[in-house]
Order: structure tokens, then C-alpha cells, then sequence
């Protein structure tokens, strides 16, 4: 270093280069601190029906900073127009599927062992009941798969909306009967 | 050389007395540093790392206000030079400014080593801690804390030393001439 205000420069460009990233880390620190104290309400992104375990796999994203726990699965098939099966309820399937804060986690949910596998237009509608580490209380989300609909047919999610899912639920029946 | 004792004194009783309140469960202060770890690493990292690095700052500084002032003309003395330097030879009237400036350059030399070898070991784990080698995500906010308090006094000695090591080689060039 041959000149006082080279080093002045360098020096400066890093006091502020430093500076900043202590501001950001302890920005950021406080920030994810905050984000982890809230719970978030999951999201099925996805649900797919698994040919050989006679299952649907949804994928759920946690959006939140907490875990979640869904304690218990339940499901209401509505048969389509193509299969023998009849319409049956199946309430209270126990679990325990923990889902991570901030990820895409895959839930199993079987389905009836016995029964006919899906055809093109069954809906089963699925209902986790989860839980979160701030209350003891029960929160549900509603999820229709609808067999063969295409993928932003199907997303929907009925608990914050208890009122506008049936109507849905119907509109979306009798496209699929059409196909 | 008073302000460079005046601030190691603060600075080492202001740690004593953190460590001692800190593992006596006293006046509130470790619960707080349970609950905020990366500001209090943070803090332990700046008054460490300060501490270490005092002698190599003020040195620094203190080798550039002589050697500055050298090259302007005046004549420092040689003895309040030598105190400074914390050094003692003999025949002092026969060593010249710029040489005693340069025996003051040396001595601090093993020191800075010494703190960039800590502060870079420092570095390193953060750097393992932040890419998950080990522990867990407060582990890594704790490191990269104590990183950056550390860094505060490692960028004074570096800019110190670039500025004396500039003034004490203009001084020595002038000298030869």
C-alpha cells in the first residue's frame, strides 16, 4: 500500500461492507426468531392416488415457523359414475405425521382396504384434524380429490371458507361427470 | 499509553464482571444471554478480541502518529519512543528514529500473527458451523456473533498496520537517502 488514502479506502469499504452484514445477521436473527413463534395453517399442494397401496399421497406444505402435528385423518368417498363402489364415511383414522416448519411434507392417507380401487370421477374427501405446540385446540383442513381431475381443478381448501366448499364441491362433481 | 491502559483496564474489568454476574445466575444478565445467545457472543467476541488486539492498536496507532510526525519534520523522543516500543537497549543516542521505529514494527509483528491465526481459526468454525459440519442453527447464530464482534478489532489492526507499515517505510526510504 503506497498511499495513506488507499488504505483510507479499502479500510471504509470494509467497515461498511462489515457493518452491513452485522446489521443484516442480527436483522435476519430477530427475524426468524419472530417467524418461528407463529403457526402457520397447512396446505395441500398436491394429491395423488397411489395405484398399488390403494392410498392418496398429499403433499403439505407447513407455511408457518411451528411444527404441526396432524393427529387424525377422515374421509368421505362420493362414488363417480364408472364404478360399483357405494358412498361410505370413514371417520377417525389415528395418526401422528408431524410436519417440519417451512416444508413440503407427503401424508399417507389409505383408503378402505376391501374396497374397489378409484375410478375416473370418485372424490374422496379428505379431512385432517392438526394440532400446534401454542394450544390444545383442534384445526382442520378439507381437501377434495377428485379422480382424473386435472391439477388446479382439485386444489381446495375449505377451512377458512366453510361456506363456499360445497358449492365448489358440486360444480366440480358434475364437470367430472361429463368426462 | 494512558488511553491504551485506561481502555485494557475497562475492557478486562467489564468481562470479569459480565463472567462473574454471567456463571452466578446474577442480575438477570445470563438469562438474557440465554434468550438473545448471538448478541451476547457478539459481545464476548468485541471485548475478547479487543482485549487481545489493544496492544497491536494502539501500537499501530502509535507507530504512525511517531513516524508521521518524523516524516514532517520534527524529531520525536527517543526515549518516550522507546517506552512506547516497550523495549530497553543500550546506547540509546546511538540508534536512530527510524531504526527504533523499525524495532517497534518487529516486535508487534509475532502479536499480529498471533491475533490473525485466532481470528481466523474463529473464522474457519463459523464458517463449519454455518455450512452444518455440527450443531444446530443457534449454534451457528452463536459463532457467526462472536465472528463479527471479533472482526470490528481485527479490521482496526488491519488498517492500523497498513497505515504504519506505510509511514515507517516512507520514513526508513527517507532515511537511506
Amino acid at each position: 500500500m503506497r498511499n495513506p488514502a488507499l488504505v483510507f479506502v479499502v479500510c471504509v469499504l470494509m467497515a461498511l461492507f462489515l457493518g452491513w452484514a452485522t446489521g443484516s445477521f442480527f436483522t435476519e436473527t430477530s427475524v426468524s426468531k419472530a417467524i418461528a413463534s407463529i403457526p402457520g395453517s397447512p396446505i395441500v399442494l398436491e394429491a395423488k392416488y397411489d395405484q398399488e397401496n390403494h392410498a392418496i399421497v398429499y403433499s403439505v406444505f407447513n407455511p408457518g415457523g411451528m411444527p404441526e402435528t396432524i393427529i387424525q385423518q377422515a374421509f368421505v368417498f362420493k362414488p363417480g359414475r364408472e364404478t360399483k363402489e357405494k358412498g361410505y364415511v370413514v371417520s377417525n383414522i389415528p395418526v401422528h405425521i408431524t410436519l417440519p416448519p417451512g416444508e413440503t411434507s407427503e401424508v399417507v392417507m389409505k383408503l378402505k382396504t376391501g374396497t374397489e380401487r378409484l375410478h375416473l370421477g370418485d372424490v374422496v374427501l379428505a379431512t385432517f384434524t392438526y394440532m400446534h405446540p401454542l394450544s390444545p385446540d383442534l384445526y382442520t383442513v378439507v381437501h377434495s380429490f377428485e379422480m382424473g381431475a386435472t391439477k388446479n381443478k382439485q386444489e381446495k381448501k375449505a377451512s377458512s371458507q366453510p361456506g363456499s366448499s360445497p358449492a365448489q364441491k358440486s360444480k366440480k362433481s358434475s364437470k367430472g361427470g361429463h368426462k | 499509553m494512558k488511553l491504551e491502559k485506561a481502555i485494557w483496564w475497562i475492557l478486562i474489568s467489564l468481562f470479569v464482571v459480565g463472567s462473574i454476574l454471567f456463571f452466578f445466575h446474577l442480575w438477570l444478565l445470563s438469562a438474557w444471554a440465554i434468550a438473545h445467545p448471538e448478541y451476547a457472543a457478539f459481545i464476548i467476541g468485541l471485548l475478547g478480541f479487543w482485549l487481545f488486539a489493544n496492544r497491536l492498536i494502539f501500537g499501530y496507532a502509535g507507530l504512525t502518529t511517531f513516524a508521521s510526525s518524523f516524516l514532517k519534520g520534527q524529531e520525536p523522543d527517543k526515549k518516550d519512543l522507546l517506552v512506547r516500543a516497550r523495549q530497553k537497549i543500550t546506547k540509546l543516542e546511538e540508534w536512530t528514529v527510524t531504526s527504533l521505529l523499525a524495532l517497534w514494527q518487529e516486535v508487534l509483528e509475532p502479536y499480529k500473527y498471533a491475533y490473525y491465526l485466532a481470528f481466523f481459526l474463529v473464522f474457519v468454525c463459523t464458517m463449519l458451523f454455518e455450512l452444518g459440519f455440527w450443531g444446530d442453527e443457534i449454534a451457528s447464530w452463536v459463532a457467526k456473533g462472536l465472528m463479527f464482534g471479533a472482526a470490528i478489532p481485527t479490521l482496526l489492526v488491519f488498517g492500523l498496520d497498513l497505515l504504519a507499515s506505510h509511514y515507517v517505510s516512507e520514513a526508513l526510504s527517507r532515511e537511506s537517502l
